[in-house]
Parts: C-alpha cells; sequence; structure tokens
C-alpha cells in the first residue's frame, strides 16, 4: 500500500522529478510527472532514458518540494508496467499530459508549443524523436521508497 | 576536463542528485559537491563506486528549467568520492518569444 501522506504528498507538489534509469550507465534527469494510482513519466523517443528502459525495467523517482533540502519530498523505486508511443497512444493519453504539464509545471499548456511542434516537423535535421506523437508515455509500479513532510523525519514504505 | 563556463554554471546549485545502481535499480542519492576542472568532489557518506551520474536542476521545467547531467566514474578516496567525468551536458533557460525564434532563423537559413 502507498501510504496516505505520500498520496496527499504527490497531490500538493508541483516540483519535477529526478527520474532514473541504469542500463549500460546510468542516466537521470527532471521530468514532470503524475499519479492516480500508477506513477506516470513522458520521454521523448529516441532518448537515452527510453535506451535505458528498453534494457531495464526498473527505476528511481525522487522529488524534493522546489528543489529544497528541507522541503517535503520522496524516493521511490519501481517498475515498469506499461510503455507506449505513437499517435494513437498519444491520443489516449492526452488527459495525463494535460495532467502533468498543468498540475506538475508551471508552464501550463501553450498554443506556442503546438507552433513549435509543427516547425519540428517539417525540419530534416531536427531529432525526430522531438514530435509529440514520437513521446513515450511510461506506467510506473512504485515499489517501495521513503519519503518525508515538513518534519524532514524519514518514513519508509514497502507497496 | 570539464569545460571553465561549466565550474561557473554549477555554482548555481547547492546540492545535486548522484545516481548509481544497487541490486539492478538505479539509486538517487543528494549529494554536496565541488566541481574542478578535473573532477567532482563528493562529500557524502556511504556511495556504490563505478558508473555514476550527477544531475543538477532547479525547480522548474521546460523553459524556465535549467540542468545539467554528468556522466563519469566514482571512486572512493579516503574521506570523500571523485567523480571524474566522461561526458557532461547542461541547459540554459530560455524565453518562449526569444530562443525558438533564434532557432528557427538558423534552421530556415540551411
Amino acid at each position: 500500500m502507498i501510504p496516505k501522506e505520500l498520496i496527499t504528498i504527490f497531490s500538493q507538489l508541483r516540483t519535477p522529478v529526478i527520474f532514473a534509469t541504469y542500463g549500460n550507465e546510468p542516466h537521470a534527469t527532471p521530468m514532470n510527472w503524475d499519479y492516480d494510482e500508477y506513477f506516470w513519466v513522458s520521454a521523448a523517443g529516441g532518448s537515452k532514458k527510453i535506451q535505458n528502459m528498453r534494457m531495464n525495467k526498473k527505476v528511481c523517482i525522487a522529488c524534493l518540494e522546489g528543489m529544497q533540502k528541507k522541503g517535503r519530498g520522496f524516493m521511490l523505486q519501481g517498475i515498469i508496467v506499461n510503455m507506449e508511443t505513437g499517435l494513437l497512444c498519444l491520443i489516449k493519453n492526452i488527459f495525463i499530459l494535460r495532467k502533468m504539464l498543468s498540475n506538475k509545471s508551471t508552464i501550463g499548456i501553450s498554443i506556442k508549443l503546438l507552433k513549435f511542434a509543427l516547425i519540428y516537423a517539417k525540419h530534416p535535421s531536427v531529432h525526430y524523436s522531438a514530435l509529440p506523437w514520437k513521446r513515450y508515455f511510461i506506467k510506473i509500479q512504485i515499489q517501495r521508497g521513503s519519503y518525508w513532510l515538513e518534519d524532514g523525519k524519514k518514513r519508509e514504505f514497502i507497496a | 576536463m570539464l569545460p571553465k563556463e561549466f565550474i561557473n554554471y554549477s555554482k548555481k546549485f547547492k546540492f545535486g542528485f548522484l545516481v548509481t545502481s544497487h541490486r539492478g535499480y538505479p539509486l538517487i542519492e543528494f549529494v554536496n559537491f565541488k566541481v574542478k576542472l578535473e573532477d567532482i568532489t563528493i562529500n557524502n557518506g556511504q556511495l556504490k563506486e563505478g558508473k555514476a551520474c550527477l544531475v543538477l536542476a532547479n525547480e522548474r521545467y521546460s523553459e524556465n528549467s535549467i540542468m545539467a547531467n554528468i556522466l563519469g566514474d566514482l571512486i572512493k578516496d579516503r574521506l570523500h568520492y571523485t567523480l571524474t567525468p566522461s561526458k557532461v551536458f547542461w541547459t540554459n533557460s530560455f524565453s518562449m518569444n526569444g530562443y525558438p525564434k533564434e532557432i528557427i532563423n538558423r534552421w530556415t537559413k540551411k
């Protein structure tokens, strides 16, 4: 079971997570995310993290509120249960993407971004994986982890 | 060797996220670090030696995000650890109106 306190943190934090994968070598970047029984992240196709996740389904996710050491946060280990890409997948998961952008980051959805997607699509030297329909949606089952509230006390759990 | 401009860039961050591996899982640790031209000193206690990746990031996503990723070998060196970098990249924040336009101009000249 995921502790209720942690689910509350999931619903309140708007800081990107640090998402780590390990294939032949480690890789991690900040990413926006969502939680609805499963943990969701979305990554550009062809990126290093996608290559790593094809080799190793085990991932680690860390978050500190406002990227401040004294902030609330969590550290989770999980396993990928599904990884999908393509136009149909984008359509199917558009609400998850919308939640990621509007609830878990400060940018929201901007029409300007769509304009750039068209420019990306037209230019031959652009990495194809930047296109929205090449984006992967990754569904993660949390297995264990730890979290901390304002008191800074670390609480561990096994899901 | 790390680029000199990266040393200044790294001063924007008070701590980093270090990724190593444990029982097949990637493992993230919050670490204090000091960047030098040759390597990066990491001042935390129990880390696993081997391939490691240090991530520096602010709290923003997309155009206001700044982040760096340093891949290298982590070696224990008495009381601290040394990360010898093999690959590094970093990003700067950009204006939604300015940065994409510059890119578009560069693309369209080709």
